[in-house]
């Protein structure tokens, strides 16, 4: 049996080691674009802060993935996928032989056009290559701006910050990070980053490059021209699926899979970011696990293995503030009744959603580390949360 | 039983929770838990993780 996994990101090496282990008379091959050897890709705002070096983010050597008995092709990309005589074409023109194949390919960084940027230029962050890029360009510049105030965003202008830059978030929803937070919980999360130096500009209704070093914003109708000798563009990702489509898979924004993770194509699976499942493009690492496992069981076994979907986690520290997203906090209002605790003083918000048996939806927290894991569990457990409301919007998380 | 803290993220292994999204039950100590488990934050192996004093 030939195994082939198509990118060596997260889903693609957990998928890997996990064919690995439960075919272990396979051969289990990862081809991947990217020359260095599988890095985690959270760690790279680190490399951009100049605080971790690329090696720091590096779990395992080359010679380490060998003697798990993977066979790991860096800096090899696979151009075509021949469906009836179940093939992959490398860059080289080699053809490699499959059983069952992964496509794992991953995601771009999406750019939204920005007039002038073709001209003057401006960073994406998706891989060791950009970041270290970055890092080289914040050598030369002492102000940054971050086109963008989602997760990535926030991260960027924290970890350019670091390095000393000024750094300004342009955003053009009317809050930052608006496919999670609230309004509320926003203006805390302004405040906080205000006092870290880091400029927040909302409701941003356009974005130009007038010339090298200025960024230009248009906000209720005023023009404000920012300096800008750095500019970052994080304005989410947009899935690979050009080669899935090619292969004449079905794809909408990603590559469509089934429950098991299969494609519409017999013998291929897709996991992880170019994945889309039931509409969701979940971009998150524990997605991409939860579908990596589910699509090797499936690919050694079909039918083996059901993936139901994850629940996003997601925790984001800015300027040492700790954010948290928990299940669904209905960023826009929703069906859940919503409770809230805003404490500017010490840079608390907490955000509770229930539904109408006091059972836990999801969850807003910002400054306050402590109450992610039980929140988490409590969610997860769909236990009614009865007289423990009042405590737990008021951070009282031990059991009385 | 003590935290561990990954060096990549700062995600914190809290043993008295466990990790209910990769199935270790509240209780378990780090040490215990199996070299297939990662950080489930950003992926990072065990030996990736610090123990917080």
């Amino acid at each position: 049996m030939h195994l082939v996994i198509v990118g060596g990101g997260v889903a693609g090496m957990t998928a890997a080691q996990r064919l690995r282990a439960l075919d272990p008379a396979a051969s289990v091959t990862v081809f991947d674009a990217d020359p260095h050897p599988y890095y985690l890709r959270p760690g790279l705002i680190e490399v951009v802060a100049g605080l971790k070096h690329l090696s720091d983010i590096t779990p395992h050597s080359r010679e380490w993935y060998e003697e798990q008995g993977i066979s790991y092709r860096t800096a090899t990309q696979v151009t075509r996928v021949d469906v009836p005589s179940r093939l992959v074409q490398l860059d080289s023109g080699d053809t490699v032989a499959y059983d069952r194949l992964l496509l794992s390919t991953g995601a771009d960084a999406f750019c939204p056009p920005v007039p002038g940027a073709e001209r003057y230029g401006v960073f994406t962050l998706r891989s060791a290559e950009n970041a270290e890029r970055i890092l080289g360009a914040t050598e030369k510049s002492r102000t940054a701006v971050i086109v963008g105030g989602g997760w990535l965003g926030l991260e960027m202008a924290r970890a350019l910050a670091v390095r000393g830059l000024e750094a300004s978030v342009v955003e053009r929803e009317e809050w930052l990070l608006p496919g999670q937070l609230d309004r509320e919980g926003a203006g805390v999360l302004s405040a906080l980053l205000h006092e870290q130096g880091i400029h927040v500009y909302t409701a941003v209704a356009e974005v130009t490059l007038p010339e090298k070093g200025l960024l230009r914003v248009v906000k209720d109708s005023r023009a404000v021209t920012i300096r800008a000798e750095l500019v970052v563009v994080a304005a989410g990702i947009r899935c690979r699926t050009d080669l899935a489509l090619r292969a004449g898979t079905e794809a909408r924004r990603g590559v469509v899979v089934d429950d098991w993770l299969a494609t519409s194509i017999s013998g291929i699976y897709a996991a992880g970011d170019v994945a889309e499942w039931r509409g969701h493009v979940y971009g998150i690492i524990p997605a991409a696990r939860d579908q990596a496992l589910a699509a090797a069981a499936n690919m050694v076994e079909h039918g083996s293995l059901r993936y139901r979907g994850s629940t996003p986690l997601n925790t984001l520290k800015v300027a040492g503030v700790d954010l948290a997203i928990i299940g669904d906090a209905q960023p826009r209002g929703g069906r859940g009744q919503e409770l809230r605790h805003i404490d500017p003083a010490n840079g608390v918000y907490r955000k509770l959603v229930l539904d109408g048996h006091t059972r836990l939806l999801g969850a807003v927290l910002l400054g306050d580390r402590d109450g992610v894991r039980p929140l988490q569990a409590l969610a997860r457990s769909g236990a009614s949360l009865g007289d423990r409301v009042q405590g737990l919007l008021a951070g009282e998380y031990t059991l009385p | 039983m003590s935290k561990w803290e990954c060096t990549v993220c700062g995600w914190i292994y809290d043993p008295q929770v466990g990790d209910p999204s990769q199935g270790i039950q509240p209780g378990t100590p780090f040490e215990d838990l199996p070299d297939s488990w990662v950080c489930p934050e950003c992926g990072a192996p065990k030996d990736m993780f610090e123990e917080l004093g």
